[in-house]
């Protein structure tokens, strides 16, 4: 890294919102940089949770939440098939139970209404028609048909590939420490001793966004972190539950969710406790808590399909509201924090947003190169059997398959590490392209996942690390030391 | 010699076995006796482990030829690790002979 | 499209024995699909003793009870095809695979189904806490102890005292890692007695009985697990959580048939296995589609899948070859409480009936029991057995029972005092 280059822009963060700016910086004449301080893109929040892309007909008309929000559910086909992501817009149901509910939806379908939402209100009847899993204790439900899902995570790393291939770069397990001004430019300093200048600095740090801000002035705002647990469910059955189901929100929250990801499997949660920035434990009551309150939405939910449960938190604030802003005091600072729910859903309209208030601060140029779609990944689902046999023929390693429970090939895994933003992790590999999330959970791949990664990175097979650095698998050999 | 006692890992009955002195009781049966005695005065362990192919990120699995002496495992192992050997590896064949100068060889439990 | 008489899934303990007995009773035109790049299976990472004393009258380790069937495949000259992943099975016996030449279709006569079993994970057990690098099962730590020659830890704690554990256990310390104890959530073993002694004790390894592991700790790196006892519903204790620091934690808590396959081409499910709905010919509720060894049921012992493989083989083979005669009727098996499943569930009542072996599994030890087999008649066979416990699979060949005229069966397992 030339340290005496001046970036136009420093990222910090590589969650969905710092790499969704960095994607639609590059449709300009740019140097962008972006730091993040884990081993890899999407760690925190932006990895972890429900992966919807809500219709809008939630957040309070007139907030940025509200805008960003619709804007972002509009974009996201076009986005999706640039990146090459599946974006299923599978609609969403917001059950009601309770006369108290139905007042709710009522006031949820005005709501919609001012923000430019389609929704329908469903009776019982007609949910059972299309969701006949669901309790029979409800009333009826509000029916979001733009609303969506996208794989979280891969929504983040091809945001990131897309971006590096059109020139930003990528520093992982950077994590800034200190920022300084200097005459015209910023100083990010990083705790491994690193500092890069640049003239404007984004705060894209998530759960961590109002410490960063903190290096430089009084935080605008502060992060009340609050946690999300969930169940995965395998995909036992794709007609099971089609649609989003939402409860109503009450004051409490917005309750727990049922609905499929793109992969077929089903998520079930959130809980919504605050907790430390970084703690994405489990603890089994809250998950017995989740449990308890689907099985009042979706009696016959099969638990027993459990594949695994995780937590995510989310970067909620002291503002009702996103914060998108640039300093006031701190010329070239741009604040991007807060980004709670519907933050995924709102996160490339955020992007295309921010890119343009940092294009007209520093006067950039159109990037005339800038190519909006990544390379596409090529899988047997995607392509069929011809074309993929002629891809056997071509390379042999799409007709070795290494996850069965995912039907991954070792094509598919190598091309994913040799990707921008490519793969270097077992981690990485699952949650790019999913080898480790089917049902064995990694039981039978893990061992080949490993040793690919590591003839194709030119590592000896201990440095392969499940996560973050130091997360080494393997011990060193002690075989065969004497003759050695 | 005091007194210990074991389960029988004969048959899945799982008799207490104790032994005081020269006195063996517990057992119910011939097999139950034997196996008391042999614990009680030479316990043996059939020992497996691998050992390094060279120029292989492999181990090929081995054992030893019958059982050793209980308290040689570790030391035994520490001889198989010094090992490493070169393909081809037929069945059987013997890795280390007469290991340890106790009468057993280490030999391949498979073919590479 | 290409034909072939019989395909066999699965290149391990079971889908050898099933071609090796299908070929022998007649039987030429055989494929046998492996995964790996190698036949042998699970049995390649199983390089401890234990294997053979039933089937061979001599304790061999798992390469070397593979390399004797291995050996017999090949003087057979059966066809097989390494590296090759079956992907789809059609109920009308289409089998479709993949490998390094391409995905192609195969049309066949009879399919044996001989995949093996999964290890449960994290994930179902719902063990709460960090989800941090260092968590395995305990298969996974064998796949990279024995087959890589690797640890994937020095400090080790094992959850869970299924043989795949204890066996672990041995391997990882006679390797040089310390395994600080073993957790057993039940309040008695589930391992076989010669493990618990020569894997356990002989290193002075602790078992903790009713007792499990409540809470992960370490964000991105194990660091440490909290242990609880359990009560009588093995729910966890307050008050008796203990903190131990370990870098390892091994999952050894149980396996199920890894039957997706076969459920989605069709073939009934058995509730309690989870493996396919078998009748004594282990032919599943599709004609000419067979199940065998763990991916049928769980078994203890690698001798008593090669002895139920071999039986899918020969019955496969009978089917193809049409020496198999029509069944006058068909009975349901159905057993007593305490039994947590048996298998055949389902009877063919032939003219000449060949013994039937059942094989099922208790839900918790019982010292002394009469076991038996009844209809609503009668009771058609009896038999006491001493000692039977959950880790233990339990067979019982029935001969010349009479089934002409007979309602369903049940097999009662009566607790003697």
């Amino acid at each position: 890294m030339n340290q005496n280059k001046i970036y136009d822009v420093i990222i910090i963060g590589g969650g969905v919102i710092g790499t969704a700016i960095a994607r639609y910086l590059m449709r300009f004449d740019v140097k962008v940089l972006l730091l993040e301080r884990h081993n890899d893109v999407g760690e925190e929040a932006s990895g972890a949770n429900s992966g919807i892309v809500h219709s809008g007909y939630d957040p309070k008309p007139g907030t940025k939440k509200a805008k960003f929000n619709v804007l972002g559910n509009k974009m996201m086909p076009e986005v999706a098939k640039e990146l090459d992501l599946n974006f299923k817009q599978i609609g969403s149901l917001t059950l009601s139970f309770s006369e108290e509910d139905d007042k709710t939806l009522l006031d949820l379908k005005k709501r919609a209404e001012e923000n430019g939402v389609d929704v329908k209100l469903l009776s019982k009847g007609e949910v059972f028609k299309i969701e006949p899993n669901l309790s029979k204790e409800i009333h009826g439900a509000l029916l979001a048909p733009s609303a969506g899902i996208v794989s979280p995570f891969g929504l983040t790393v091809n945001l990131m590939e897309n971006a590096m291939d059109n020139g930003a770069e990528l520093l992982l397990n950077h994590e800034v420490i200190e920022i300084e001004k200097i005459s015209e430019f910023c100083r990010v300093f990083c705790g491994n001793g690193a500092f890069f200048d640049a003239k404007t600095v984004v705060d894209a740090a998530g759960a961590l966004a109002d410490k960063v801000q903190e290096m430089i002035e009084k935080p605008s705002f502060s992060i009340t972190p609050r946690k999300g647990e969930y169940f995965v469910l395998d995909h036992f059955n794709n007609d099971f539950i089609k649609h989003t189901i939402f409860m109503c929100p009450t004051k409490v929250g917005k309750g727990v969710l049922i609905s499929q990801t793109t992969s077929g499997n089903y998520l079930v949660g959130p809980s919504n406790d605050s907790c430390d920035v970084d703690d994405v434990s489990t603890d089994a009551l809250t998950l017995e808590d989740i449990k308890k309150t689907a099985l009042k939405i979706c009696p016959n939910l099969p638990f027993n399909e459990t594949i695994r449960e995780f937590s995510g938190v989310r970067p909620n604030s002291n503002v009702d509201d996103f914060v998108i802003e640039e300093s006031k005091n701190f010329n070239g600072l741009f604040i991007v924090g807060g980004i709670s729910s519907p933050g995924l859903a709102s996160a490339i309209a955020i992007g295309d947003y921010v890119s343009k208030l940092i294009r007209d601060k520093l006067s950039l140029k159109d990037n005339l190169n800038y190519n909006p779609n990544i390379r596409k990944h090529i899988s047997l689902s995607k392509i069929g059997k011809e074309k993929y046999n002629e891809l056997i023929k071509k390379n042999p390693s799409y007709g070795k398959l290494i996850c069965r429970c995912e039907k991954v090939s070792e094509g598919e895994i190598v091309d994913s590490i040799h990707r921008n933003c490519g793969a270097h992790t077992i981690k990485g590999v699952k949650k790019r392209i999913r080898p480790g999330f089917g049902k064995c959970q990694g039981t039978f791949c893990e061992a080949e996942v490993l040793k690919i990664l590591a003839r194709e990175l030119k590592l000896p097979l201990e440095e392969i690390c499940y996560s973050e650095l130091g997360t080494n698998i393997l011990l060193k050999a002690q075989k065969g030391a004497e003759n050695e | 010699m005091s007194k210990k006692k074991l389960i029988c890992i004969v048959c899945p009955n799982g008799c207490e076995i104790e032994i005081d002195g020269d006195k063996i009781s517990g057992y119910t049966c011939k097999r139950g006796l034997d196996y008391a005695k042999s614990e009680f005065l030479n316990p043996v362990r059939s020992l497996s482990s691998t050992v390094k192919i060279a120029d292989s990120d492999l181990v090929c699995p081995v054992k030893t030829s019958k059982p050793i002496p209980k308290g040689k495992m570790f030391e035994v192992i520490k001889e198989i690790n010094k090992v490493s050997i070169k393909k081809p590896i037929k069945y059987h064949q013997i890795i280390i002979k007469n290991v340890l100068n106790l009468g057993v060889d280490i030999i391949a439990t498979k073919e590479f | 499209m290409n034909k072939k008489d019989l395909v066999i899934i699965g290149g391990g303990s079971a889908g050898l024995a099933s071609a090796i007995s299908a070929y022998d009773e007649g039987v030429k035109d055989i494929l046998l699909i492996e995964r790996n790049a190698e036949l042998g299976g699970i049995l390649n990472q199983c390089i401890h003793p234990g294997f053979g004393l039933h089937h061979f009258n001599e304790e061999l380790t798992g390469p070397e009870y593979a390399h004797r069937y291995i050996e017999e495949l090949k003087r057979r000259n059966i066809e097989y095809l390494l590296n090759t992943q079956v992907t789809s099975i059609s109920k009308d016996k289409i089998v479709t695979f993949m490998n390094e030449n391409g995905i192609q279709k195969l049309e066949c006569k009879a399919i044996i189904f001989a995949t093996g079993c999964n290890e449960r994970t994290r994930g179902q057990i719902l063990t709460p806490g960090y989800r941090p690098k260092g968590i395995y099962t305990a298969g996974l730590a064998q796949k990279y102890m024995n087959i890589d020659g690797r640890l994937v830890g020095k400090n080790i704690y094992i959850l869970g005292s299924g043989d795949i554990g204890l066996i672990m256990a041995r391997r990882m310390t006679l390797e040089g890692a310390k395994v600080i104890g073993v957790s057993e959530i039940m309040p008695y073993s589930n391992g076989l007695k010669r493990n618990i002694a020569q894997c356990l004790d002989d290193f002075n390894i602790p078992l903790r009985l009713s007792n499990t592991v409540t809470k992960i700790f370490g964000k991105d790196k194990l660091e440490a697990i909290e242990l609880s006892d359990v009560d009588k519903n093995l729910k966890p204790i307050p008050g008796s959580e203990k903190i131990v620091k370990c870098d390892t934690l091994l999952l050894s808590v149980g396996l199920y048939p890894f039957n997706a396959m076969l459920k989605n081409a069709g073939c009934k499910v058995n509730l309690e296995t989870k493996g396919s709905l078998v009748d004594q010919n282990l032919e599943t509720t599709i004609e000419g589609i067979f199940s065998t060894g763990n991916v049928l049921h769980v078994h203890d012992l690698v001798d008593f899948v090669s002895e139920e493989s071999e039986r899918a083989g020969k019955n496969a083979a009978r089917y193809i070859l049409n020496k198999r005669g029509k069944s006058l009727n068909t009975l349901n098996v159905k057993h007593s409480e305490n039994v947590s499943y048996v298998l055949p569930t389902i009877i063919k009542v032939y003219e000449n009936n060949e013994p039937i072996i059942f094989s099922f599994r208790v839900k918790k030890p019982i010292k002394k029991t009469t076991i038996c087999i009844k209809n609503s008649a009668k009771i058609l066979l009896n038999m006491k057995k001493m000692n039977l416990l959950p880790a233990e699979m339990i067979k019982i060949t029935a001969k010349d029972l009479d089934l002409k005229n007979s309602d369903d069966l049940v097999l009662e397992v009566k607790e003697d005092e």
